[in-house]
């Protein structure tokens, strides 16, 4: 199974970076826009300003929603619980181990994402109900929408490593160093190559819940 | 019951039916039911080769849900997804040991071993089953029989999801003979499981007994076929083997085993019930056909003892003959052929034993009777006494008064003789004129008294439709125990003594020892007979005939004399009976023939002819041949027939007159002279010897010997020479020994004189002088 490795190849093209931001363009392997990808660009130095560090991951019909959050590290992440009945939201990734027994309504602490790293989410009583959140250390990241597009804000001038990710994905994708300066690319592109989607099979009769 | 029997053939007949159809019931049947039992067999096994198949499907989709909530277990989860290496061993030990699977692995996506209960050393070694997975992918019950450290399992694998899939924890459930027994009652057959590795076989768990699964790994080839046959410690089973797993290198088979003897155990017992039903039906065959032969062999073999009974001369039988059925019949049949048969042999016995003419017995019956007698008078030493009585001159009554008179003449004297004896006497006619009698416990010397009463009744004239008859009998007597033992014998004797009576003109005989010794004489004599014949010991004499006309003998009669070398003189009454009893006669007289009529043809050249008078015996009238020896005899010596007289007797002529007279004509064509010798003993009447082609009669002396003084006598001769002359034939006296005799029969005019007066018989030269002197004295 590991003989199955795909190239991810990150297409980039010169472009004068803009005032208004980078753009970046998320394909899957057959060329189609992919949505849910995380795309965000790491200092090289290393040294970030703190953005915003509060998100919510709903469950509504017993989904999590949305499916990928992209986060900066320390964010706290509150689970309400939207629907009627009770959830226990877990999971056992090493980046964020944690979880909320059954509850309803919106616990009374959030979760704090506390390293970098990969997140599966889990119901443990609604084994279809799976989110994915990935931890970054930066506060310059964004999620592709279902034209594949996605808007970094501009960034303070220097150097840039830029990444994508999405749950499905074979491998990471080959990041892009780029420079934030006046006339520097804004423009990148990039392909990956995904497994299917785990199978998350939902009982039909849904009301028996 | 012997083997022959009618009734044995019929139970063996029955018995050996029923047999042949039982056995050939019984091989058809027999070669059904082992076609139907392999058949069956071979069903059975595929049925419980897919009923094993399908409870080992379920027993793993069992396992793969109880594996599966294991799987789903959050705890579990937790544990092995952020534990360490001990801490997930010890949970897939603990969630493993919930639903007892003995093996508990988890593996990487990538396929590689991150915990193992059994072998905890394995970790990061390759996954070793990972075909399991990839069926896993293809349906929703993947499971997996394995062979891994020397133990068979089942396994099944679920992935361990956090909530994606991270890894599959494999479960593996060891088959052991425990779970095979289980299996192996559901299927209703031997079930083992085996694993295949470099062509060496190594078995995992069986329900087979311990001995035969043993040396299952050992019987069974690198590459059986699907089914065949396996024996195994002695025991035959049928199987079938099914792969179930494994790979390649270590490919694990089911192997469905059925004990032949187990599948055939039905059959056998099937088997087992024919044959005792076959028994039975033989034995009740046997029973029934026994009773069936006997019904109808009883009556019969009761049949064939009476039959038996009726063979051995038991005519007083009884016979059920209620019976309808053919037995019935023959019975009814037997009963009328019974009573058929003791009047017929009643009939038989009666003419076998009893003369028809006279009533009485028999000769066999005065045999048997007489045997008895001697046996009885053997045991009581008492005597008996047998007496012979034969008719005299018996065949002229018959010859003149004919059969039919005979007869009556023999009733009467039967009739008398019966009158005349004891009660305990038996009287028989034993022949002709024969008749016997014997007196038991009388001696032969007191028989004189019967013999003499005998004699009365012969005194006493019979009367023939009112024709007188005079009739004499001749007696002799025997007696027992001093001239012999047996029946046969006194016969004899009593016959010898009778013959000797009438012989010597006595009325009776007792037997004399002496008689048989003479008898026997004659016996050698006959021998010596043939011999004096071929030697020409016989001579011819010659008595003259005198012509009562001139007194000179013109005439002869040539008679035979034997100069036995030893005995000397033998009288002609010694042999020439004997020789006429025993045929010989025939040769002497055609002696003295060819000498009678040498001896008359030299006196006929001589110039002196004489007639020449040959006797010819009873047997010569019957010889076809003698008129033709007779003429070449006339030729050769010359003689003119005339010159040749041949004498018959009356007796003689009597016994074949057809056939004498044809012969006697013939003789007489030829010219010869023909005479009646010893005329008057016999009955024949004149006008019977009319008929006879003869030329003389010569008077019998016993007429002659008394002429001159008895009256009748000189009467008879008177008549019999005036009726002979009367018919043209010479008479001629025999016996002359007197001249007063010669007188008489001068007188009465015979022609012809012979006797002692003139000349005994002498020899042909004593003849010749004799003639001459007669002629000189004339």
């Amino acid at each position: 199974m590991r003989t199955l490795i795909l190239s991810i190849s990150a297409l980039f093209t010169a472009l004068p970076v803009l005032a208004a931001g980078i753009d970046v363009h998320v394909s899957d392997a057959n060329g189609k826009p992919l949505a849910d990808a995380a795309v965000y660009a790491e200092p090289v130095n290393g040294k970030v300003p703190k953005g915003k560090l509060a998100t919510i991951i709903d469950q509504v019909d017993k989904e999590f929603v949305p499916l990928v959050t992209v986060m900066q590290t320390g964010t706290a992440v509150r689970f309400p619980n939207k629907d009627n009945i009770r959830h226990h939201v877990y999971s056992f990734s090493p980046a964020k181990v944690f979880d909320l027994k059954l509850y309803s309504g919106t616990p009374a602490e959030p979760v704090v994402f506390d390293k970098p790293g990969q997140v599966v989410l889990g119901c443990n009583i609604h084994d279809w109900m799976i989110a994915y959140a990935l931890v970054v250390d930066t506060p310059w990241f964004e999620k592709t929408g279902a034209d594949g597009l996605a808007h970094l804000p501009e960034l303070p001038p220097g150097d840039y490593t830029l990444k994508v990710w999405h749950p499905y994905q074979l491998a990471d994708a080959a990041p892009v160093r780029l420079k934030s300066a006046a006339g520097a690319e804004t423009q990148f592109k990039f392909q990956i190559k995904l497994a299917p989607p785990p199978a998350r099979s939902r009982p039909k009769n849904q009301g028996s819940y | 019951m012997p083997t022959n029997s009618l009734s044995f053939r019929i139970v063996v007949f029955f018995v050996g039916l029923l047999a042949a159809v039982l056995i050939a019931a019984f091989l058809v049947v027999n070669a059904a039911d082992l076609r139907i039992s392999h058949d069956t067999s071979a069903k059975e096994l595929r049925t419980g080769e897919r009923i094993f198949h399908r409870l080992l499907e379920q027993r793993g989709a069992q396992l793969q849900q109880a594996a599966n909530v294991v799987a789903l277990d959050f705890g579990f989860r937790q544990a092995v997804a952020t534990g360490e290496t001990d801490t997930i061993v010890s949970v897939l030990q603990n969630h493993g040991s919930r639903i007892h699977a003995q093996l508990v692995m988890l593996s990487s996506l990538d396929n590689h071993i991150l915990a193992d209960t059994v072998r905890p050393e394995r970790r990061g070694a390759a996954y070793p089953f990972p075909q399991l997975l990839k069926q896993r992918q293809d349906t929703t019950a993947p499971t997996d029989v394995e062979w891994i450290d020397g133990r068979l399992y089942q396994l099944v694998a679920v992935p361990v999801q956090a909530p994606i899939t991270i890894g599959w924890v494999t479960m593996g459930f060891v088959i052991d003979d425990n779970t095979v027994h289980d299996l192996a009652e559901l299927s209703g057959l031997q079930v083992s499981l085996l694993g295949r590795a470099k062509a060496r076989w190594q078995g995992f768990a069986s329900s087979l007994p311990e001995d035969s699964r043993n040396a299952l790994a050992d019987a069974l080839p690198a590459h059986p076929a699907v089914t065949d046959r396996i024996t195994l410690a002695g025991e035959d089973y049928e199987y079938r083997l099914s792969p179930l797993g494994g790979q390649e290198e270590q490919a694990i088979f089911g192997l469905f085993t059925r004990s032949v003897r187990e599948s055939l155990a039905p059959f056998y017992a099937l088997q087992k019930t024919l044959v005792v039903l076959a028994g039975i039906a033989l034995l009740v065959c046997l029973a029934v056909g026994l009773q069936i032969a006997r019904r109808i062999t009883g009556p019969l073999v009761a049949l064939a003892g009476v039959a038996q009974r009726i063979q051995r001369g038991d005519y007083r039988q009884t016979f059920e003959t209620a019976d309808q059925s053919e037995i019935g019949q023959l019975s009814g049949s037997l009963a009328h052929m019974q009573v058929a048969i003791a009047e017929r042999e009643a009939e038989i016995s009666k003419l076998a034993f009893q003369d028809t003419l006279t009533g009485l017995p028999n000769r066999l019956r005065f045999n048997q009777l007489l045997t008895e007698a001697i046996a009885n008078a053997s045991r009581t030493e008492t005597a008996l006494a047998v007496l012979l009585i034969d008719l005299d001159r018996f065949q002229q009554i018959n010859d003149t008064l004919g059969h039919p008179m005979g007869d009556r003449v023999l009733q009467e004297v039967g009739a008398r003789l019966r009158e005349v004896i004891r009660q305990e006497d038996v009287v028989a006619r034993l022949s002709g004129d024969e008749f016997a009698l014997f007196l038991p416990g009388a001696q032969v010397s007191d028989a004189m008294h019967t013999i003499v009463r005998i004699h009365h009744v012969f005194d006493r004239r019979f009367e023939l439709d009112g024709r007188p008859l005079d009739l004499r009998a001749s007696v002799g007597a025997a007696g027992y125990p001093e001239h012999g033992s047996d029946a046969t014998e006194l016969i004899r004797c009593a016959d010898l003594a009778m013959y000797r009576a009438k012989r010597s003109g006595q009325r009776e005989a007792l037997y004399d020892p002496s008689y048989l010794t003479f008898r026997q004489e004659h016996l050698s004599l006959l021998g010596d007979l043939q011999q004096a014949v071929e030697r020409d010991e016989l001579t011819l004499h010659f008595q003259p005939k005198v012509r009562v006309a001139n007194g000179l003998a013109a005439e002869a009669e040539a008679l035979v004399r034997w100069i036995h070398p030893e005995r000397g003189f033998v009288p002609p009454s010694d042999f020439i009976p004997f020789a006429e009893q025993t045929g010989y006669i025939k040769e002497v007289t055609r002696w003295v023939l060819a000498k009678a009529v040498e001896q008359a043809g030299h006196w006929a050249r001589e110039g002196k002819p004489i007639k020449v008078s040959v006797n010819l015996s009873t047997r010569d009238l019957k010889d076809e041949h003698l008129p033709v020896l007779v003429g070449e005899l006339l030729s050769r010596f010359e003689l003119d027939p005339t010159l040749l007289c041949l004498e018959i007797t009356e007796s003689g002529f009597m016994e074949d007159p057809g056939h004498a007279l044809g012969i006697l004509r013939r003789l007489r064509t030829l010219g010869v002279g023909l005479a009646i010798d010893d005329y008057g003993t016999g009955f024949s009447s004149l006008a019977y010897l009319r008929q006879l082609p003869i030329t003389e009669l010569k008077i019998d002396r016993a007429f002659v010997l008394e002429l001159d003084h008895n009256l009748s006598d000189r009467m008879i001769v008177q008549s019999t020479i005036e009726m002979a002359h009367r018919l043209g034939l010479k008479v001629v006296a025999e016996g002359v020994e007197s001249q007063a005799i010669v007188d008489v029969l001068a007188s009465l005019e015979c022609d012809l004189i012979q006797g002692y007066f003139y000349s005994k018989p002498i020899p042909a030269e004593a003849f010749r002088r004799w003639c001459d002197e007669r002629l000189a004295v004339a």
